[in-house]
Parts: C-alpha cells; sequence; structure tokens
C-alpha cells in the first residue's frame, strides 16, 4: 500500500492524468444528466401542471362517446373517496365537452374545457397565453376563445358567442356567452377549437348541476417524471377507495408522446454512458499500462525476492484504486459543482430556432440542470467500477511477468 | 343508431324492391308493409310525443310537440321539462336550427340531422322524416303467416348493397291488421343491435297504428314513446316554419 | 521517424487508435440515426401521405375545410401548369371531415377522395394494405387498421358515411374493400374513397389539394421554387411544401442539429484526452532519448512537431477505422433500415415510423473530423509543449 503510494507521488503527473480520466467521464455524465433532467423535468411540469395533473380520474367508457370523455354524472362520490386517500396535494374538477360555436349563422365545432379559474390559475400556464382581455374569473359566463377560432368567427373580445353543449351523453344546453380574453395556442388546431370557460358555464352547457369529465389530482412527492413509484402507491390507494364505475388513469397514459419519449430516453443515456465509459476505461488501461511498465523492472526485482504475484497485482490494483477514487469524489464534485454554479446563474438561454421551438411546447427557453444524488451516485459507481475492471489488465499483465527478464528491461 | 320511429322508416324500404322470393309471396309482403305504411302517409303532420329515455339507468323524461309539412319543413317544440320549454329544432330544408329561448337560434351543421337530440334516444331525421324517409332501402327475403308462435306476418329483410344503414338485416312482425308489433334490427354479423316493441294500438280517422313504442339497444338503454296527439293532414302554413315562431312562443309567456 | 516511435509499444499505439476510433464512429452513429429517424418519419410523411408538395387554394391552410377548396377549372389549370415539371407523379384529392358510423360506434375522420389510379404514383397507398384489397370501384373506401379495429369494421362490411359540404350534407354507404397500414400517424384517423363519391357527398366538384411526387433525389426545394415560378400566373393559387404542410416539423428539426454539438465536443475532448494523456506519457518515456536528438541538435520545433504528428497519426487512424465502422453499419442501415417493431407502442407515441432508415452522409465525416482536430489541439497543448521545453542536458540525465 505504501509502495503504490509512494509510487504515485513520484510520478505525480501521470497520476493526476489517470485521475482524470476517471473523474472526466463522470462529471460529463453527471452534466448530461443535469441537462436532461431539466428537460424531461420541464416536459412534465409543462404537460402535467394543467393539462393531465398526475393522476385523473374519470368514467368508465361502457358506451362509445366519439370525442367527448365519459360523463360523470356527479362526482360527488368520486370526491368522497378522494378525502380518504392520502398524499393529494391538489385536486380540481374539470368538464370537457364537444359544442357548437355559433355567431349569427357562422357555426363551428368546438372543444369546450370547463375548468375552475383559481383553482387552476397558480399552476397552469393557460393563462400567461392569453394575449388580449384576460382569463377567467370564478363569477365569469364568459369564455377565453384561441386566436384562430376568434378570426375564423371575426369576434372580439367584448363580442357574444352562442355556445350549444352536444355531449352525447347530456342534454343540450345552450347560452350566450361573451368573449372575455383570447389565447394564443401552440398549435393552429388547438387554436381553432379550444374553448375554456368556467366549470359553471360547461356545466350549464351539459344542462347539468353537477357533471364532470374528469377529476385532475397532484400527489404530494411527485416532483418529476421518475417518481413513479409514489404515484402508482397514490393511484393504487385511489382505485381501492373510489365506488365501482371509475378508473384512474396516470399521466402516462394521458399523454403518451411524454411517456414514449421517457422510455426512448434512457435507453439512449445508458447508451450514452457506456461510450464515456468506453472511452475513458480506454485512458485508464493506457496509463495504467504505462505505469507498469516504468516500474517493469522494480517488479521483476520484487518478484525475484520471493513476493508472490498476488502481491504485485496488489500493487497496481492499489495504485488504481486509489486514483479512481479520488477520480470519482472529484468528477462529482465538478460535476455537482457545475450543476449548482450554472443553476446558481439562473440557467443557460437559449436563442433562435431552439428556443422558438421550446417556447412552443410550454418549455422556457432557458436551459437548466438539475441532478439527482442516485444519479451522481450511480455516475461515480459505475466509472469507478469500470475503471477497475480496466484496470485488471495491466494489473495481470503486471502479475504474469518473468523476474529475470524483467530486472533486465530497459525502455 | 335511430331508435324511434324506426318503423315507420322501415315500412317505407318496403316499397322499393324485392329480392328472391316468389314473384306472388313478394308481393303480398310489400302490400303488407304498404297497409302498414298507409297509417303513416301524409302531407302534414301534427303530433304531441313523450319521451322517456333511459340511459345508464337514469331516466330523462321529454314532451315534444311536432309540425311537419311534406319532406322539407319541420319544426319540434319541447314542452318538457320546464326549463326547456319554448326552445327547439327546426328544419328547413337542409338548414338545422336550434332555437333556445335563453340563446337565441343556433345554425347546426346540416350533419346535425343524423344526431340524437337528447344525447340519446331519436334523432332530428326519425321524428320528423321516418315517413317520407327512402334511406332505409331493403328487399325482402323471407315471410311467413300465421306460425305456430305468432299470428299475422313475419318478414325479413336484407338493405339494399348500397344502403347509407349499417345494419345486415332486419326482422319485422305484423299483425293481422296490418300493425307492426315488433321490429328487430340485426348487424352485418347477425348481431342483435336494437329491438322495437310496438304496442297500445289505436285508430284514428282509418288509420291504425301502435302509441307505444320502446325501442332497446344492446347496452340495455331504453326508449319509450308515447304518442299523445296525433292529426294528418291539417291545414299547416309554409310561414309557420320560421325562427319567429319560437320568438312568438317566448313572448306569448 | 514518428512512423516507427508509434509502433516501438504496438498495444498502446492501438489503444490509442481505439480511443479515437470509437470516438468517430459514435459520432458518426449519433449523426447517422439522429437524421435518420427525422429523414424516416419526413420520408414517411411524404411517400405514404403527403407527396412532396401540394397545391391548394390560397385560404385553405387558415380553414381547411370544403369551401376553400380549389374549384376544378382551378384543379384544371394547376395540373396544365405544371405539365413542363419532371414529377413521378400528380394526383387530385377532396378531403372533409365526416363522420364515419359503424354498428358498433361512430367516430370523426378525415375522408380523402382520391384519383385511385394516380394516387398510387404519389404515395403508393396500394402497398399499404393489408386487408382486403385497393380501391377498384365507386362506393367503396379504405380505412386504417386502427380505424377498422376501434369501429369495429370488417373487410366486406358496409360503413356509413356523414359528410358535410359546400351543398349540405349527405349520408352514404360505403363497403369496406380493404384495410391498410397506417405508415405515417396521421392516416390513423383517413378514410379513403373515390373522389367521385366524395364529390357527390359534398356537392363540391374540385379539389382540395394537388399532391405531387417527385423522382427519387430530385430537390424538394427546387422544385417548390420552380413549381411556384410555374404557377405564378394564376391567383389564388399556393404551393405548400413540407414545412408548411407540417408546421411542428420545422420546429423539431431545427432543435436537432443544435443539441448534437455537446455531445460531438465531449466525444472529442474524451477522445482527445485520451490521446494526449498517452502522447503525454511517451514524451515522459523517451526524455532521455528526445535529449539526446536536441543535443544532436534537433530543433525544439522539430521535435515539437514529431510528438504532434505521432499524436496526429494515431488520430488520423483512429478516425478511419473507427469513422470506416460506423459508416459502413449507416450504409447499411440506410439501405436495410432498422425495424423498430420491438418498441412499437412506445415508437407510435413519439411519431417513429415502423422501420428508420440511418442516413449516410458525407457531413459527418467533418463532424467525426473534429475528434480528431481536438485531438490534435489538445495534444499540441502539453505533450508537444513538454517536448518542447526539455532541456537536453537535464533529459539526458533525468532518463
Amino acid at each position: 500500500m505504501k509502495a503504490a503510494i509512494r509510487h504515485m507521488m513520484r510520478n505525480r503527473r501521470r497520476s493526476i492524468l489517470t485521475l482524470l480520466a476517471v473523474l472526466i467521464p463522470i462529471y460529463f455524465l453527471i452534466v448530461m444528466f443535469g441537462f436532461i433532467n431539466s428537460m424531461m423535468q420541464d416536459m412534465f411540469d409543462s404537460a402535467t401542471r394543467f393539462d393531465t395533473g398526475h393522476l385523473q380520474i374519470r368514467a368508465v367508457e361502457t358506451r362509445a362517446t366519439g370525442s367527448a370523455m365519459p360523463l360523470i354524472r356527479d362526482p360527488a362520490d368520486a370526491l368522497a373517496a378522494l378525502a380518504s386517500v392520502e398524499g393529494i396535494e391538489w385536486s380540481t374538477v374539470r368538464l370537457d365537452l364537444p359544442a357548437m360555436a355559433s355567431v349569427g349563422d357562422r357555426t363551428r365545432t368546438v372543444f369546450v374545457r370547463g375548468v375552475v379559474p383559481e383553482a387552476i390559475d397558480p399552476i397552469s400556464n393557460m393563462a400567461e397565453r392569453v394575449v388580449d382581455g384576460e382569463f377567467l374569473t370564478r363569477e365569469s359566463t364568459g369564455v377565453v376563445v384561441g386566436e384562430e377560432l376568434a378570426a375564423l368567427l371575426e369576434l372580439e373580445v367584448g363580442d357574444e358567442m352562442v355556445l350549444l353543449g352536444a355531449h352525447p351523453e347530456a342534454s343540450l344546453g345552450a347560452m350566450r356567452a361573451p368573449i372575455v380574453g383570447v389565447f394564443e395556442a401552440p398549435e393552429a388546431t388547438i387554436g381553432r377549437t379550444v374553448v375554456m370557460t368556467s366549470l359553471g358555464t360547461a356545466r350549464r352547457l351539459a344542462r347539468s348541476d353537477a357533471a364532470a369529465t374528469s377529476i385532475v389530482l397532484r400527489i404530494d412527492g411527485v416532483t418529476g417524471p421518475w417518481d413513479t413509484a409514489r404515484l402508482d402507491q397514490v393511484a393504487a390507494a385511489l382505485r381501492a377507495a373510489l365506488p365501482p364505475g371509475y378508473e384512474v388513469k396516470d399521466w402516462l397514459d394521458l399523454i403518451p408522446f411524454v411517456a414514449g419519449y421517457l422510455n426512448i430516453l434512457t435507453p439512449l443515456l445508458l447508451i450514452m454512458a457506456a461510450v464515456f465509459f468506453g472511452l475513458g476505461a480506454l485512458v485508464v488501461v493506457n496509463t495504467l499500462y504505462l505505469s507498469v511498465m516504468e516500474r517493469t523492472r522494480e517488479i521483476g526485482l520484487i518478484l525475484a525476492l520471493g513476493s508472490s504475484r498476488a502481491r504485485v497485482m496488489g500493487m497496481v490494483l492499489t495504485e488504481a484504486g486509489i486514483i479512481t477514487l479520488a477520480g470519482a469524489f472529484y468528477g462529482a464534485l465538478v460535476g455537482v459543482g457545475i450543476v449548482l454554479i450554472v443553476e446558481a446563474f439562473g440557467g443557460i438561454p437559449l436563442w433562435g430556432q431552439a428556443a422558438e421551438w421550446m417556447k412552443e411546447i410550454g418549455i422556457s427557453p432557458v436551459l437548466h440542470m438539475s441532478v439527482r444524488w442516485t444519479q451522481v451516485a450511480l455516475s461515480a459507481g459505475a466509472m469507478a467500477g469500470v475503471a477497475m475492471l480496466a484496470a485488471w489488465l495491466p494489473a495481470w499483465r503486471a502479475s504474469k511477468l518473468e523476474p529475470m527478464e524483467a530486472m533486465r528491461y530497459v525502455e | 343508431m335511430n331508435r324511434m320511429a324506426t318503423w315507420i322508416a322501415a315500412v317505407a324500404m318496403a316499397l322499393v324492391g324485392f329480392s328472391a322470393m316468389a314473384q306472388q309471396d313478394a308481393l303480398d309482403a310489400e302490400a303488407i308493409l304498404d297497409r302498414v305504411n298507409a297509417a303513416w302517409r301524409g302531407d302534414s303532420f301534427h303530433g304531441v310525443l313523450a319521451l322517456d329515455i333511459v340511459l345508464g339507468g337514469q331516466t330523462k323524461s321529454h314532451t315534444l310537440e311536432v309540425w311537419t309539412l311534406g319532406e322539407e319543413l319541420a319544426l319540434i317544440r319541447i314542452l318538457e321539462p320546464e326549463i326547456d320549454v319554448n326552445s327547439g329544432y327546426l328544419q328547413l330544408g337542409d338548414e338545422l336550427w336550434f332555437y333556445s329561448p335563453a340563446a337565441g337560434p343556433i345554425k347546426l351543421p346540416a350533419m346535425a340531422i343524423g344526431d340524437a337530440l337528447f344525447g340519446a334516444g331519436p334523432s332530428l331525421e326519425d321524428l320528423s322524416h321516418g315517413t317520407l324517409s327512402d334511406d332505409y332501402d331493403a328487399s325482402v327475403v323471407a315471410m311467413s303467416q300465421d306460425t305456430d308462435d305468432y299470428e299475422g306476418f313475419f318478414l325479413t329483410l336484407v338493405p339494399h348493397l348500397d344502403a347509407p344503414v349499417v345494419y345486415g338485416k332486419l326482422e319485422i312482425w305484423v299483425s293481422a291488421d296490418d300493425v307492426i308489433e315488433r321490429l328487430v334490427y340485426y348487424d352485418q354479423r347477425n348481431g342483435v343491435l336494437q329491438t322495437a316493441v310496438f304496442s297500445d294500438v289505436i285508430e284514428i280517422g282509418g288509420r291504425k297504428f301502435a302509441t307505444t313504442i320502446v325501442v332497446e339497444d344492446r347496452y340495455g338503454d331504453r326508449t319509450i314513446e308515447r304518442i299523445e296527439l296525433a292529426e294528418f293532414d291539417l291545414p299547416l302554413e309554409v310561414e309557420f316554419f320560421r325562427l319567429e315562431t319560437f320568438e312568438s312562443w317566448g313572448e306569448a309567456e | 521517424m514518428a512512423w516507427r516511435n508509434l509502433w516501438r509499444h504496438p498495444q498502446r499505439t492501438i489503444l490509442m487508435i481505439a480511443t479515437v476510433g470509437v470516438g468517430s464512429l459514435v459520432i458518426l452513429v449519433l449523426f447517422g440515426l439522429s437524421d435518420g429517424i427525422i429523414g424516416s418519419m419526413t420520408a414517411a410523411q411524404i411517400d405514404w401521405n403527403q407527396g412532396s408538395f401540394q397545391v391548394r387554394a390560397e385560404g385553405y391552410a387558415d380553414d381547411p375545410t370544403v369551401e376553400n377548396g380549389l374549384s376544378s377549372e382551378r384543379v384544371a389549370s394547376v395540373i396544365d401548369g405544371l405539365a413542363g415539371m419532371r414529377t413521378a407523379g400528380i394526383t387530385r384529392r377532396l378531403e372533409t371531415i365526416a363522420m364515419l358510423r359503424s354498428a358498433y360506434g361512430t367516430d370523426g375522420v378525415s375522408l380523402r377522395g382520391i384519383d385511385p389510379v394516380a394516387e398510387t404514383s404519389v404515395t403508393h397507398l396500394d402497398e399499404l394494405i393489408v386487408d382486403g384489397q385497393y380501391l377498384d370501384g365507386a362506393g367503396q373506401i379504405l380505412l386504417s387498421s386502427v380505424l377498422a379495429e376501434e369501429l369495429d369494421v370488417r373487410v366486406g362490411e358496409r360503413v356509413v358515411v356523414l359528410g358535410a359540404g359546400a351543398d349540405g350534407t349527405d349520408s352514404r354507404a360505403f363497403r369496406v374493400a380493404g384495410l391498410f397500414r397506417p405508415a405515417s400517424i396521421d392516416l390513423e384517423q383517413v378514410a379513403i374513397a373515390p373522389i367521385d363519391d366524395v364529390r357527390a357527398m359534398t356537392g363540391f366538384a374540385g379539389a382540395t389539394s394537388i399532391a405531387v411526387a417527385l423522382p427519387h433525389g430530385a430537390s424538394a426545394h427546387r422544385a417548390v421554387a420552380e413549381a411556384e415560378r410555374l404557377l405564378a400566373g394564376l391567383s389564388g393559387v399556393v404551393v405548400a411544401d413540407y414545412f408548411d404542410l407540417n408546421p411542428l416539423a420545422r420546429l423539431m428539426i431545427a432543435g436537432a442539429t443544435l443539441k448534437m454539438i455537446p455531445f460531438v465536443l465531449m466525444i472529442s475532448l474524451m477522445a482527445g484526452f485520451g490521446v494526449a494523456n498517452t502522447a503525454f506519457y511517451s514524451v515522459l518515456e523517451r526524455t532521455r532519448e528526445l535529449g539526446v536528438m536536441k543535443a544532436l541538435g534537433l530543433s525544439r520545433k522539430l521535435l515539437a512537431r514529431m510528438v504532434l504528428l505521432e499524436s496526429t497519426l494515431v488520430a488520423a487512424i483512429g478516425f478511419v477505422v473507427g469513422g470506416g465502422l460506423g459508416y459502413g453499419g449507416l450504409l447499411y442501415l440506410s439501405r436495410h433500415g432498422w425495424d423498430l417493431s420491438f418498441i412499437a407502442d412506445i415508437g407510435r407515441a413519439v411519431g417513429l415510423p415502423r422501420v428508420i432508415y440511418a442516413s449516410a452522409s458525407g457531413w459527418y465525416w467533418v463532424a467525426a473530423l473534429s475528434v480528431v482536430v481536438i485531438t490534435a489541439l489538445v495534444a499540441a497543448w502539453y505533450p508537444a509543449r513538454r517536448a518542447n521545453r526539455l532541456e537536453p542536458v537535464t533529459a539526458i540525465r533525468e532518463g
């Protein structure tokens, strides 16, 4: 052990370089994790904030309802069940239904989303998208429509439209509603069809005092796309507590796109990690090999003096081990340090086309980083493991040296 | 799926064609259905219908007043429940309107004519133009009379290849005095889609027809229709069929 | 001499080559697959759904309804106008939103009226049939296998389509002639029927779009420009290219290349450090030898350059070998495709086609070259400098 340290110190530079070989992949990987985590987090946040929540309670579909979600006639029993389940941070009732929107003799088929405005306001980005007028308020009988729909029906804030609910399981409700706001939609189809109203208004369109199509929930402790354990736990509790006729869907079911992305990202990440680790391992083998070669005569001497081959291997491995550990430690430090520094500066702002795309799909165009301890530990541990594995080859070679030859070795 | 008064339509189909049947039988079948249909033939119609729609165990009741003139004009006024009073539908040829006293008129896309009015139950088309619809064209493929189980005629009909219907087969039971008693729709794989049962036959001015019709689909949902008033060939003005008519009712209240 | 130096320690050299090789290979494959995926998605849309570009009426993009379609006179003018272009096929389509009703359900679909013969030269629709057969007469309809499953419809059965058009509504029966595989995700909700039937239904005699397919290898960009030129005389007519037809695609594609840069940098740095590390040792090892050379008059600069050359040579070999392997792989995948059925559900969710073809472009070599460049730079940094700074006398003594 002491010999190993001595040797290391003698070749400080080389030791440091080997250390770097371990350190760099670790810190690169942590940085990569940092970016990807943050991106996935953003996508998750953006999707689950308003559209889907973490979980949704819906009625089981018993007959085909076309594009409309099955109607919950009165969610009181479901809401009661909610109260008995732990871990629900927040919940809100929504009623979404197809409807006709008409001005004069121009009628268009639209999709009405009835929400409780002050409940979703703190977390949704819908309110931010309003470019004209204002978002809904609790008492509002008004509606907020997309720019495209407003253009097609030639409407402005303050004009009125007639709405007729068209849910196949509900009675027809018709009413006049003033336009109180116009929102900018990420996609033209959304701008042409989505009409935001208060829950009360939507209920009037469905001619029911209590109807709903979903109860949207946010779960305590679910902060990112990988918190599936907690999610499943609460979902299971919910399923047990709910009366029959309801089903619980999680955000993965509701936005398959993000789920698909995640599923593809994990293996991709693993491949990238493998590449980096491979490269790092190559470098470790490289430099360790050099170190062995340098000490060929010395090793030969030790062997001739009666040391066991195992001891020689141990020597090399110890040296490798110390460097690896140091590299892992500093690698993690540097990696986490970079993440902390970037975040302290508020992230890296993006520009150009990429920034536009991100804004469209609801991610703010600033590149953040965030990393989880398990990922740090995993990166460091895995690289250290790979490095030690890589060290095996030179160590083995060293143990195989013929003492006589080795002692005579001249570079 | 049209659920109500489809027997009216079913009858119309019989007028259009025959298949591999003995010519004599074919003529008989046509004659039978023709006689059944005769009860509903007329230029104008005025009636009051009570609908109970049972959907998923819940029942919703509506009372409607219907006027039709020819094939192009129809007006439906909702009498019950209270909240819907004086709202209704207006069909002017290809134009379709919904009127609500609170919101005014909404022009509906023409496709809506086939949609169920109350989420489930009869569609506008069913209620107004069952008699004269020639959409349901089919051929009678079998007929029997006075069998052991039934006194009357039992007919099997198959729609024409290009008939815009999704069912594959129809079975009709017609009583000895030319009143449809039962109608079963099959899909294209011999499964039952829906069943209509007719009862409480009355006679008005020579026309005999059932005043209670119960239509049940494969989910167990039912529509119960009772005809509380029916008048035929009454003098109706074209001007009656306007949005202003709805407005006048609103004002009168 | 640099060459000889390298092969004095073959294992070490091979390791260095491997390092650079892996780096180059990874970069090539990354680019190739990433571009390949985008290319495959694009190709799926072009080959099976939209054609290379389309000609539509001016207001159609904002409000895609039959009312905003091209009149039959316009259609004729457009087809005449484009007669001078070299195309693989031109066809007319009439699309409208409709309700498709089966015995078991109803769903909104995009009803697409096609010219059955001309369509196959633009989108090869007939090759997508998985059940039943292609259209060969009036009153027939093709549904996607997804839609057929959703509505429980079988080949040979009758469905009813309710469509709204300029003249009102019509409900019409169609017989399901066949089912097709939705090669592009948009095709899942498309029902395809002969254009004459759809015209009769909607009462509209023209077309909502004219789709054009270009011959293999033709530049879409140039073709669109040419089409615009040819049709400049016609008012109210717009040529829509791939990005007009797929507005989100532009944003996605723009992001892709940018995302690659950090990866390329990181990989290059890794490989560069690996090589430089080793080169540095080799300098340290050969301190004495180098010192002798210097004493014998070899200039510092030359010495440094020799070290640099060694590193560069290694990088070059690694680049060629690794890049070659990577490129070979890409070429294979570009020809034979990579069947992604094993992640079918996930792939569908993200919009990936079933088979992706890698892209094998010369430009990727340039990207991979950055590995070499950076390696050279890093190598120039400390090993060569170190060699540079050797004092002959000290060197000889130390070694």
